[in-house]
């Protein structure tokens, strides 16, 4: 299967999906290109979360087209996305306890499909949690603990990694230097989604942003030439000036 | 003094068949996550193809259980894929109801089948086969076999769950099905292959009960029981521990019935209730490999 | 609204105990026999119902409580010479007592491990009463003529007795449901079961309540266990402390009429009747067929025969109304 380079890697149309009768995401459209980091914003609630669930197929959603790497995955379960090539670092981490740090790693690789990417490189990476490998994976710290998410999402070697408020809960140094990994991931030819509360961090370290109030886009464009008063109206909505 | 020893070999000895039926029920309460009543019976049921199959081609149970092993894995992936893989999981008292139908069906099933006379599996002369390694003390062979292939079925769980990639896929699943479930493990087939594990125990379990023991219909209860006590004392995920728990009951059983024969099930009843009492997470506690 | 709807569903139970309480006088033996067999079996699911289907405790050691009152009825009357009137209201504190501890023993597990446990304890109770001379050990014991005189002097007599004895105790539970479940506590008490946080919240202390309800529900099973030994009139560890009976198959009852509902019990005993009366010439088949039953129920539709019946009616009644629209 040969792809067209040219074409985004993960295109996302007119996504909806309901909770009830409340509408977490109504009409979402994006995409991400190869090696480009997408960054989507907005407040709690705004539907960030359930956007990262639908593509991962955790939520099934009402209506909508997903398409990866050309490939329709409307529908597919989060183990198939993961065979396919998409990566979660799922919000809260998610580390589990019965397992020691790097078997919390290698998880990742257990999940199939794909060649196992060494645990030497995810240590390479993330020396500090090398020392700590046969530490139970929740007494670590947070900073580490993110570190093994995403590590664990490497494992399986993505070509589109979904990130879930990575910097939630961590010191500004530690956030720093995950998403100084994450440039070097893009550098080496990933693509990755990134939600944020964090507006000017995620900005930083983006190529294009979205912005999502009550389940829809209300701002998108290069993060390079974003403006200050338009993120904070599509961020917050009404009129805030 | 005699005596005493020999009544504590006992114990340890049975030790090992009651860890054998108490190793599958802690992986499915443990992994699977459904408190499956039904286990004891599926256990007599077992017991009882062995029987039959023993009868039709006048065989010995060993040898019986290279055709037993194939049948249980293949009648429990029926039972995964027909059953409870439908089964709403969601409120844990259905997939419970749904084994106690299954134990009830079981248990009558089996009534009208072969009726209500204690059967047993016949496995020749190594029954009555002993040794006297001191005077007065005397083990029985088959009893310290038993306890061996308990000891070696531990060892080979205890690798699959803590050195292999399914043994991680399996104690994340343990720990939590949504967030496994959310990062990409397959849950369906991690559940399957768990299941086999499940099935591989109640059928070496199925044959060394036949040929220890009588079994009737009616049976399955008293080996649940037993399962479930040793679980709980044991502690899920550490399977050494299942062992030792497995020894704790079988000499509670041995003590009892050497003071009377009637007080062999109660005395494993009480020891159990009293370690709830003062240790209610067990006696060995779960470990991170 | 609430208020008027707890009166009305009183008067319905009060009006259809006054109409089954005419039953000695107008019914042959045997349907009255049926009844009785009927009141217990209703009673005993109702008391599993209030634990499983709304508090989320489930017990599979139910028959505990009906062998524990059967055999303190027996050491009372036989033993201790006390009234027979008296002992049948005392298995209610020894019921209540034996239940409180234990209950408290167990909740230290988690609900799945709650119900094998109390099974456990079940066994115990079974083998330690089962093997004390004074009752009779394994083969059991029957009641004195004198005592069983007391509750009527002819065959006909005592099966009346027996029939009010047993329809007032279903009366008391039955209304003591209603009342519990209906009163302000009730609606916290119905949220205990999927959502122990909201209980709390509604200021309802989740184990206490539990336990004092577990407890309860012990003595009134004693009392029952009492009053069905009227009938047999005899005990014996097997009969007395019938997981079968007392535990089986009054699962199998509110499992096919509807966990939860206060209808579902007596749709699910009625059921059984029926079904047992129907299959008893194939022996243990009908059990079997009980089994497969209420696995059928669990995978389809958990919420049982209750809403299966109300959803056949509600499209009948949609198609007649169709046809008779389109005519």
């Amino acid at each position: 299967m040969t792809t067209d380079a040219s074409r985004p890697l993960l295109e996302v149309s007119d996504l909806h999906l309901r909770y009830g009768g409340l509408r977490a995401l109504d009409g979402v459209s994006l995409t991400v290109n190869r090696r480009e980091t997408v960054a989507v914003l907005g407040a709690n609630g705004a539907g960030k979360s359930s956007l990262i669930k639908a593509i991962y197929g955790v939520e099934p959603f009402s209506a909508g087209q997903i398409l990866f790497d050309g490939v329709a995955v409307s529908g597919r379960s989060p183990n198939q996305m993961a065979r396919a090539g998409i990566g979660l670092v799922p919000e809260g981490r998610k580390i589990f306890p019965s397992l020691s740090v790097e078997e919390n790693i290698r998880l990742g690789a257990a999940i199939g499909g794909h060649d196992s990417a060494d645990v030497d490189r995810v240590f390479e990476i993330f020396p500090e949690l090398k020392e700590r490998r046969h530490v139970q994976g929740t007494l670590v710290s947070g900073g580490q603990q993110q570190m093994i998410a995403i590590g664990r999402a490497l494992m399986a070697r993505p070509r589109l990694l979904l990130c879930d408020e990575i910097s939630l809960g961590l010191a500004p140094t530690v956030v720093d230097r995950l998403y100084d990994v994450i440039g070097d991931l893009v550098a080496e030819g990933m693509a990755v989604l990134i939600v944020e509360q964090e507006t000017n961090r995620a900005l930083k370290s983006s190529e294009r942003y979205y912005c999502l109030l009550e389940g829809r886009v209300t701002a998108q464009g290069r993060s390079a030439e974003a403006d200050q008063d338009e993120i904070t109206r599509a961020y917050f909505g009404g009129d805030h000036d | 003094m005699t005596d005493i020893a020999n009544v504590v070999i006992q114990g340890v000895l049975l030790g090992g068949l009651f860890a054998i039926y108490a190793l599958g029920l802690s992986l499915v309460f443990g992994v699977l996550r459904i408190v499956n009543i039904a286990h004891g019976d599926v256990l007599v049921l077992v017991a009882y193809v062995a029987l039959v199959i023993c009868d039709s081609f006048s065989i010995s149970p060993f040898l019986a259980l290279l055709a037993l092993i194939p049948l249980a894995l293949l009648g429990g992936f029926a039972f995964q894929v027909g059953v409870f893989e439908r089964v709403d999981r969601r409120d844990p008292l259905v997939p419970m109801l749904v084994a106690f139908g299954f134990a009830v069906v079981i248990q009558n099933g089996l009534l009208l089948l072969f009726g209500t006379n204690p059967r047993k599996l016949d496995a020749g002369a190594i029954e009555q086969l002993g040794v006297s390694p001191f005077p007065g003390i005397n083990v029985s062979v088959l009893a310290v076999m038993i306890l061996v292939i308990a000891i070696v079925l531990i060892a080979i769980f205890q690798a699959i769950l803590y050195r292999s990639r399914f043994g991680i896929r399996v104690r994340a699943v343990s720990d939590s099905e949504e967030n496994a479930r959310l990062i990409g493990v397959d849950i369906t087939a991690t559940f399957r292959k768990a299941f086999m594990m499940v099935m591989l125990t109640v059928a070496v379990g199925a044959v060394l009960m036949g040929i220890k023991t009588n079994f009737d219909p009616f049976s399955g209860a008293s080996r649940l029981l037993i399962a479930f006590e040793v679980v709980v004392i044991g502690g899920l995920g550490n399977l050494w521990g299942t062992l030792a728990a497995g020894i704790v009951i079988g000499l509670a059983q041995m003590v009892g019935a050497s003071i009377d024969v009637s007080y062999q099930t109660l005395a494993g009843h009480l020891v159990f209730l009293v370690i709830l009492l003062i240790r209610p997470q067990g006696l060995f506690p779960k470990v991170v490999g | 609204m609430t208020q008027i709807h707890v009166r009305s569903s009183l008067l319905v139970l009060a009006l259809a105990l006054a109409l089954l309480a005419l039953g000695p006088l107008l019914l042959g033996r045997s349907e009255i026999r049926y009844l009785t067999d009927l009141f217990v079996l209703i009673a005993v699911a109702q008391l599993w119902n209030l634990l499983a289907g709304y508090l989320g405790i489930v017990s599979i050691g139910q028959h505990a409580f009906v062998g524990l009152g059967t055999y303190g009825f027996f050491a009372l009357t036989q033993l201790f010479g006390v009234h027979p009137f008296l002992s049948l209201a005392l298995a209610f504190p020894i019921g209540c007592l034996v239940a409180l501890p234990s209950f408290l023993l167990l909740a230290r597990l988690r609900l799945a491990y709650f119900a094998i446990a109390s099974w456990v304890l079940a066994e115990v109770l079974m083998l330690v009463l089962g093997q004390r001379p004074e009752f009779g050990g394994g083969t059991g014991s029957s009641f004195a003529t004198e005592t069983i005189r007391m509750f009527g002097a002819g065959v006909n007599d005592r099966i009346a007795t027996s029939y009010w004895l047993c329809l007032g105790m279903l009366g008391v539970v039955m209304g003591s449901m209603l009342l519990l479940l209906t009163s302000r506590a009730g609606l916290a008490i119905r949220a205990l079961r999927d959502d122990e946080t909201a209980a709390v919240a509604a200021g309802i202390n989740p184990l206490l309540t539990r336990a004092v309800l577990f407890s309860l529900c012990g003595g009134m099973l004693a009392v029952i266990g009492a009053l069905d030994t009227l009938q047999k009139l005899r005990i014996s560890p097997a009969g007395s402390f019938s997981l079968q009976d007392w535990t089986v198959m009054i699962i199998f009852v509110v499992v096919i009429g509807g966990l939860g509902t206060v209808s579902g019990p007596i749709v699910g005993a009625i059921a059984f009747v029926v079904f047992r009366e129907t299959l008893s010439d194939f022996g243990p088949l009908y059990l079997a067929a009980m089994g497969v039953l209420a696995i059928g129920v669990m995978l389809f539709e958990p919420r049982g025969l209750v809403v299966i019946l109300a959803r056949t009616v509600k499209s009948l009644r949609a198609r007649r109304n169709g046809l008779a629209g389109g005519a």
